[in-house]
């Protein structure tokens, strides 16, 4: 379905002034980030918590952004706005393709 | 052609200036913290509203970059809080947010925020906007230092450096209040220097100047650090003792006479002698009185002691009255 890289690389990396290791560091702090989310996600929705929904997505939205993570970010601000209209289902859709996304990450820098 | 700035343009920053950054993103924080250090800030990293208010309490911090969405305690709640509690120094704030309309902004400014940079900044923006945070800053600095030095100035006596006529008032009355809600009482010497116009006369006012500093800086060192002194107009001073009573405050007088009486002041050759005549009255729980009354009782006793001979002490009494 999607052929666009998880990570738009030159655009991150320009941001950092090119620089390969600190760009690595911050996605490993990401990654550790992002499975806390995670868990408080599920937690959330699981509780039909809609104001915590929009605002770890919020958070996620930001975060992704910084390091050029396009398809993440897409989801967390579908997430974000799910949260917002209280709308169960997309908060359930999305935060599923928001994983499914973060494990094609995964897979693409462990290669 | 293009208008874009150059790109490594230089501000000139204060360096190690302390910033405090507030971001639950650790990506962000450090992608900040990072851009931070390069251009010479000492950088305070914290992750909620809560660590931020007690960083910003605990270092001075004049400069913060916060970010609007945090756990605990939100940005704006932040700057709130900044805003209202006193906190004996200005703090620039730059409020850092994705929310990007002009009714999230305008919400940001009410807040009293400074500045506001969307999510993800441009480092030039934001350095540039730190240094217009600097200058605002410094000026702030300024002001205060100005102000500072400006009460000095009002309340210092330019010939002998202790406090000036309205300044001792000021101290005594200040005194007398905190001895009524603590049950205290408040006592005062009038003293001046006995036969002062004479000293002028034969030995010319900058003998006069003399021993007036030297006598100021005497009567300072024979006072504990809690008792004020001023110089209440010509060769009069004002002393201020928290907690004397009518049974001791005439040993203290005394104590102070005794004390200028046996060392002369030292004037180009010649050793003058100086004594003094002192009035000294107490307010108590039982006369409650205010800065004029006792004031004037402790005028009224140094006139008795002029009258009387001088270089002596009285202690207002009611027959007096």
């Amino acid at each position: 379905m999607k052929s666009n890289p998880p990570i738009d690389y030159p655009s991150a990396l320009k941001r950092l002034d090119g620089d390969r290791n600190f760009l690595n560091e911050l996605l490993d702090i990401f990654q550790k980030d992002f499975l806390e989310k995670q868990s408080l996600l599920d937690s959330a929705v699981e509780r039909k918590d809609f104001g915590e929904i929009s605002k770890l997505g919020h958070s996620l939205k930001g975060g992704s952004a910084n390091l050029g993570l396009t398809g993440l970010q897409e989801m967390a601000s579908h997430l974000e706005t799910a949260g917002k209209e209280a709308d169960l289902s997309s908060a359930r859709d999305y935060t599923n393709r928001l994983i499914d996304e973060f494990k094609r990450l995964q897979r693409f820098l462990e290669k | 052609m293009s208008c874009a700035p150059p790109p490594h343009q230089e501000f000139r920053l204060r360096k190690g200036m302390k910033l405090l950054i507030a971001d639950d993103d650790k990506v962000s924080c450090k992608i900040l913290e990072r851009d931070l250090s390069k251009w010479g800030y000492e950088v305070i990293v914290t992750h909620d509203g809560r660590a931020a208010w007690e960083a910003i309490k605990k270092h001075r911090i004049q400069l913060a970059i916060l970010d609007w969405m945090m756990p605990i305690i939100s940005g704006i709640e932040l700057c709130r809080k900044i805003r209202n509690e006193d906190l004996n120094h200005y703090t620039y704030i730059i409020l850092l947010s994705a929310k990007q309309s002009h009714d999230d902004m305008q919400h940001g400014f009410s807040a009293e925020i400074d500045d506001y940079i969307t999510k993800p900044y441009h480092p030039w923006e934001l350095n540039a906007r730190l240094a217009t945070g600097q200058r605002v800053i410094t000026m702030q600095n300024e002001l205060e230092e100005s102000r500072r030095k400006l009460k000095v100035l009002a309340e210092i006596d330019g010939l002998t450096g202790i406090f000036n006529r309205n300044a001792i008032i000021g101290q005594l009355k200040k005194e007398l209040y905190r001895s009524q809600r603590e049950n205290n009482s408040v006592g005062i010497l009038m003293l001046d220097i006995d036969n002062f116009k004479e000293i002028n006369d034969t030995l010319g006012h900058q003998a006069g100047d003399t021993v007036m500093r030297e006598f100021a800086s005497r009567l300072k060192s024979l006072l504990r650090p809690y008792d004020e002194i001023g110089r209440y107009g010509g060769d009069e001073f004002l002393i201020v003792i928290p907690k004397a009573t009518s049974e001791n405050i005439g040993g203290i007088a005394e104590r102070i006479r005794s004390s200028v009486e046996s060392e002369r002041i030292a004037y180009k050759g010649h050793n003058i002698k100086v004594t003094l005549s002192l009035g000294c009255a107490v307010s108590d729980q039982r006369s409650d009185l205010s800065a004029d009354d006792l004031i004037a009782f402790g005028d009224l006793a140094l006139y008795q002691a002029k009258t009387t001979g001088r270089n002596r002490v009285v202690v207002h009494s009611r027959e007096h009255v």
